[in-house]
């Protein structure tokens, strides 16, 4: 007599998603840039619902992206330079970094 | 720059080669023909527009530059600096360049300039990053960025300093003073807050003394996990 066949294993889908790639793209402002204007938009994407920080020559600021990615804040420049940092970080002890160099002057040359 | 022109010469081709085209498959009715060249004149005026629209954005883009960095070498006409990111950038100067010694406030010259002087440079780019110099100002090291971030768990509580190690294995040891600002979520938080294992970032910069001064710390509200090397899969029978 035959034995008994086991019926296949069926595999389903991981519980789990894979996780997302962490990733930062600060697409303004421009690098260098000579600006007069006390503020300043920053704008970039990241992965969706991350925690980024904004750190500029008087403020750091935590804020999240929205669920596609994107954020942007409005800073408030010192005068001459200023040294912006954005930083995005994900759970597994990931982050990406960008900097930008702003020159603010109230005389326009 | 140069994808840009080839972008607007091909434009430009296209511009003239349609009309030929459009003839040729249309040889006869003058009735046609004039509808067709009102078009063509429609399209030539929306194509120099669009052109000299994406011109002028490039333009801008090469507008108002600030190059600021360490000099590490000068000539009458052409200054090299390293700026903050370790990148070489170009500088000239002309009879138009007004200089500026913010440190000792009085006027520059260009002969007393030497390696290693922090100098800020304002003016435009050209399409090889040349910045040609409208204004240099001389300026003391200190206001050189310093700030930087760190990310990691904390492995340690001192009195004021925190130990933390990053996801590459290196440990960092940061201080905490009065001024220091924490947070978690969007709370106010202290140093009382923090605990081992718990996830932190902090903005901070290196003293004289070569530790790291954290200005703002803010504490994470999960743990760093650290990425499995093999998947799992579930299966049910």
């Amino acid at each position: 007599m035959n034995p008994p066949q086991k019926a296949p294993l069926l595999f389903k889908d991981p519980v789990t998603t894979a996780p997302v790639s962490l990733t930062l793209n600060l697409t303004g402002p421009d690098d260098n840039k000579l600006v007069y204007e006390p503020e300043l938009l920053i704008h970039g994407q990241s992965t969706p619902n991350a925690t980024v920080l904004l750190s500029s020559e008087n403020s750091d600021e935590i804020i999240s992206t929205d669920q596609v990615g994107n954020f942007s804040k409005l800073l408030k420049l010192d005068k001459g330079i200023n040294t912006i940092i954005v930083s995005a970080f994900d759970t597994y002890g990931n982050a990406k970094t960008e900097k930008r160099t702003i020159y603010y002057s109230t005389d326009k040359l | 720059m140069k994808k840009v022109i080839i972008t607007i010469c091909l434009i430009l081709t296209v511009q003239v080669g349609v009309p030929n085209i459009v003839l040729a498959e249309n040889p006869s009715s003058s009735t046609s023909s004039a509808e067709f060249q009102s078009k063509l004149r429609s399209l030539q005026t929306e194509i120099a527009s669009k052109a000299a629209k994406l011109k002028q954005e490039i333009s801008k883009r090469l507008e108002d530059k600030a190059y600021i960095g360490k000099i590490t070498s000068t000539t009458d006409e052409i200054i090299t600096i390293n700026n903050q990111n370790g990148e070489e950038k170009t500088i000239k100067l002309n009879e138009f360049t007004n200089y500026l010694d913010i440190v000792k406030n009085k006027k520059l010259s260009v002969s007393s300039l030497l390696n290693s002087d922090t100098i800020i440079t304002l003016g435009d780019i050209d399409d090889n990053g040349v910045l040609t110099a409208k204004k240099l100002i001389k300026a003391d090291n200190s206001v050189l960025n310093n700030r930087e971030i760190i990310y990691g768990t904390v492995t340690d509580l001192k009195e004021k300093k925190i130990v933390l190690k990053d996801s590459n294995k290196k440990t960092f040891e940061i201080v905490v003073d009065k001024d220091t600002t924490f947070q978690t979520g969007k709370y106010d938080a202290r140093l009382s807050d923090i605990r081992v294992n718990k996830s932190i970032t902090a903005v901070v910069t290196l003293t004289h003394d070569a530790v790291y001064l954290a200005r703002f710390v803010y504490i994470f509200p999960y743990s760093i996990q650290i990425k499995s090397k093999t998947s799992t899969q579930s299966a049910t029978e």
